[in-house]
């Protein structure tokens, strides 16, 4: 006998923490393996104001995108680009984000299975950790955006709990000293850094998704602004944890100084002696909730440009791309250049983020859109 | 095949009486008596064995045949004569003859077009006992028994509300299982209420033996390991579930009353909680999900570490258990996987014996076996003392059937584990993360309160608050009236 839940399926919306949830467990990820060393290089003992810096022009891209869903009714992402560049200069504008979050995605997936090969799995081969990764991915993105967003309430708190619990016992090891002196960069220095400290933020187009279906949508500016908040107090004490441990003149040499100063926990009579192997496990999470989160992302764009039936199809589709970019690079070093220093994705990057929802705002203007819609 | 009763009822007792002897034909225990009322000729039907014949006797026969002399109308029969408190009649043969068969009697009179059915029903019946299953240190020892009277009677008396409602239905196209929905009318989440209902007419089955058929029929999700109904044999485990909003159903013959919707976090919940002191119970609940998912990943972590990482414990105790795995001579995978099965058939054989060879079992199993095993070299010590924490932290959980979803869970960790270590327990876990949050009871998110939170959700969910501070229902469950104390 078939039954179905098949109540009360529309009403389900997203409530605030939900929001929340979905905004901070989609943004950090496993760019805060690397992207230390990289901001700690420019910038020395300067790295947690970049991050502030950064976090505070990730909230106004965030404000931007709430701008634009507010003035186009909060509809999906693919309709409010066919809506206002035509159908198919829209389409097109919809499948270079659905690739671009693909791209990032895919790179990020390669450096989280080196990190895990790393520490957990030496002779496992990249190919089996990869295609294990993208299968859990794909049973959860089969499901509903309701599922999704349950997935990050839940994962928050396993995230975070543990995370927070290890900065406390790394505290007693940091010298603060390190921190020292402020403010003694050139300007362009910082610039350059915080291009690194942007893609630590990367994630945020998730916003898209999720906003449409919130409940109460007059309130959820507050929420992201909550969620940025505590994304970069959460990367800024990463900062000044890691600087405080190893000082500006180590942590430039560290491949992954993260994972160096978990590393160097050391919390006496436990049972566990080595704790990377440990934390490893729940970085898992990490990374995985940020892959998992923007291949929805993706795969309902694909749904929506392409009228597939639904979005099992078109994350079928994605997972050979996810596979293949993934496995493009060579080592570390040509991921970190495909990621940080070729030109097309950093162009890419700024078109999507910032280019794009301006030019959506100014043609909703010029169509005379929005103007009666303001109070929602 | 369907059954074919005619459904129109004769003027004549006597011609009923012939079509019902034809319909039952062959059967001893089926009772025709035909007699005279005054004037009019009368019979009835019952079943030997299921009616009170005592009852019969002396209220409606005695009075039937005795006083009726003077009558002068067919209808006073009904309101003058019989003696009896439960009574009605019905017009269609069909419902007549199923009243029959459930122990009620039928009769038929001249000169009337429908029949009386009196409520005769009378079988002999355990009384309410312990509920074995569910025993609690201070509470009610009250259990269901098998007789759905009993149970809905055992429910009432902790809910002298107007507003309680007990539907019933007749589930089984051959059985005719007596069913009763029950739900506070003003509580209730109508939309859960409306779904059961739909779901429970969409079953054709010839029989229903106990609530876990109904149960397994109108499920949401039949391929997960997981219960999505809540079955208890506890009146105040349904009571105060119906307080909550939900819908309970109690099934004929089955001493295990099934409630709607369940979520996880309910099922981890034990009416001790509500008993004991706040505090307590706090602490046993943290305990609980501690202990839950240590018996998930202990025999899968020590896999992980003796196989993959052996690096991540202190050296001292890697040489403990590497000396205690001396001349063990299989891998950890092979290990765990014995000794898991080892403890399956155990419990599976415990479960079935009477209790004085149950104990043999226990002795033989447990002691014999698993010291030998470790003398003999097949499995650690370490292994058993594994298998120790992960059986004792498997039964902290109050639900049985959780408990056996979870075992399976367990199985397919140590295998991941096996396969690519800690990554594998984690993929594993975050995968069985991904299958609870998918579901849904009856449009309630399975985890709810854990998601879709509502911080006031939570003064009873990962801790018990002082009963003071539970002032409004749970809101995941949607109730009608939302406030609980004022």
């Amino acid at each position: 006998m078939e039954v179905k839940g098949i109540i009360m399926r529309d009403k389900e919306m997203i409530g605030d923490f939900g929001l929340f949830a979905t905004i901070a467990v989609a943004i950090v990820g496993v760019g805060i393996f690397s992207s230390p060393r990289e901001v700690i290089d420019k910038v020395g003992s300067d790295a947690w104001l970049v991050t502030l810096i950064g976090g505070i022009v990730v909230f106004l891209l965030l404000y931007l995108i709430y701008m634009v869903m507010k003035k186009n009714d909060f509809e999906d992402l693919t309709n409010i680009l066919q809506n206002n560049f035509g159908k198919y200069l829209g389409g097109v504008f919809a499948i270079i984000f659905a690739i671009y979050s693909i791209f990032i995605v895919s790179l990020g997936m390669r450096e989280f299975v080196e990190v895990i090969r790393q520490y957990l799995l030496r002779q496992t081969p990249t190919e089996f950790i990869l295609m294990v990764t993208i299968l859990t991915g794909t049973y959860l993105v089969r499901g509903e955006i309701g599922d999704l967003v349950k997935f990050n309430e839940i994962s928050f708190w396993i995230m975070f709990i543990p995370a927070f619990a290890v900065f406390i016992l790394t505290v007693i090891n940091a010298d603060f000293t390190n921190l020292l002196p402020v403010l003694n960069n050139k300007p362009s220095d910082y610039f350059r850094a915080s291009r690194y400290i942007l893609f630590c933020f990367g994630g945020i187009e998730i916003a898209y998704l999720i906003l449409p279906y919130v409940k109460n949508k007059k309130n959820s500016i507050g929420v992201l602004r909550k969620s940025i908040i505590f994304v970069t107090i959460f990367y800024i004490i990463v900062m000044i944890l890691i600087l405080g441990m190893f000082s500006k003149a180590q942590s430039k040499i560290l491949l992954w100084p993260t994972i160096s100063m978990i590393k160097s926990l050391d919390i006496p009579g436990t049972f566990i002696e080595r704790w990377e192997g440990v934390v490893m496990a729940f970085w898992i999470l990490f990374y995985f909730t940020t892959f998992v989160n923007t291949y929805f992302f993706s795969g309902e764009i694909v749904k929506n440009v392409f009228k597939l039936k639904d979005i099992k199809l078109s994350s079928l589709l994605l997972m050979p791309i996810i596979y293949v970019i993934a496995l493009y690079p060579d080592n570390i070093a040509e991921l970190y250049n495909l990621q940080f220093k070729t030109t097309p994705v950093l162009l890419t990057a700024i078109f999507v983020f910032a280019l794009l929802p301006i030019l959506i705002l100014l043609v909703s203007r010029g169509k005379g859109r929005g103007k009666s819609k303001d109070e929602i | 095949m369907k059954e074919n009763i005619k459904d129109k009822i004769e003027f004549e007792a006597e011609k009923n009486i012939a079509y019902l002897k034809e319909l039952l034909e062959g059967n001893s225990d089926v009772i025709f008596r035909t007699f005279n009322v005054g004037d009019w000729k009368a019979s009835i039907v019952y079943i030997d064995g299921m009616a009170d014949k005592l009852l019969l006797d002396h209220f409606v026969l005695e009075p039937l045949m005795l006083c009726s002399k003077s009558i002068e109308n067919v209808e006073e029969i009904k309101n003058n004569i019989l003696a009896v408190t439960d009574m009605h009649e019905v017009k269609k043969l069909s419902e007549g003859v199923n009243a029959a068969l459930s122990g009620d009697t039928l009769m038929f009179i001249d000169e009337l077009d429908c029949a009386y059915v009196i409520a005769t029903r009378f079988w002999p019946a355990r009384g309410v006992g312990d509920p074995s299953g569910e025993t609690v240190i201070r509470g009610a020892r009250e259990g269901f028994t098998e007789t759905v009277r009993f149970n809905t009677a055992l429910i009432r008396r902790r809910i002298r509300d107007t507003r309680l409602r007990i539907k019933p239905k007749a589930i089984g196209t051959r059985s005719k299982t007596d069913v009763a929905i029950m739900y506070i009318d003003d509580i209730v989440n109508k939309e859960v209420l409306q779904e059961l209902e739909d779901r429970v007419d969409k079953i054709n089955i010839d029989a229903v033996f106990d609530s876990a058929y109904i149960e397994q029929l109108i499920e949401d999700n039949k391929y997960s390991p997981f219960p999505q109904i809540q079955s208890t044999e506890r009146p105040d485990v349904v009571a105060a579930a119906l307080y909550e909003g939900r819908v309970a159903l109690v099934v004929d013959n089955s001493p295990f009353a099934i409630i709607v919707p369940a979520t996880l976090p309910n099922l981890f919940q034990s009416p001790d909680d509500y008993y004991q002191r706040w505090m307590h119970s706090s602490v046993v609940r943290v305990i609980r999900m501690l202990s839950i998912l240590i018996s998930l990943a202990a025999p899968a972590f020590y896999v992980a570490i003796t196989s993959f990482h052996t690096s991540i414990i202190p050296t001292k105790l890697a040489y403990a258990i590497a000396a205690s795995r001396e001349g063990v001579p299989f891998p950890a995978f092979i290990e765990a996987i014995i000794m898991e099965i080892f403890l399956a058939l155990l419990m599976e054989a415990v479960v079935r014996l009477p209790r004085p060879i149950g104990a043999t079992i226990g002795i033989v199993g447990g002691l014999v076996i698993g010291q030998s095993a470790v003398s003999a070299g097949i499995v650690s010590p370490i292994m058993i003392i594994i298998v120790a924490i992960t059986v004792i932290t498997t039964f902290v959980t109050p639900n049985y059937e959780v408990t056996t979803a979870f075992r399976l869970v367990r199985f397919l960790i140590i295998i991941a584990s096996a396969i690519v270590g800690l990554y594998g327990i984690v993929i594993g876990l975050i995968l069985l993360l991904i299958h609870l949050v998918r579901m849904k009871s009856f449009g309630i998110p399975y985890l709810a309160p854990a998601v879709n939170t509502n911080i006031k959700d939570l003064k009873d969910m990962y801790i018990r608050a002082p009963i003071s501070e539970l002032k409004e229902r749970p809101s995941y469950m949607r109730p009608g009236d939302k406030i609980r104390q004022k």
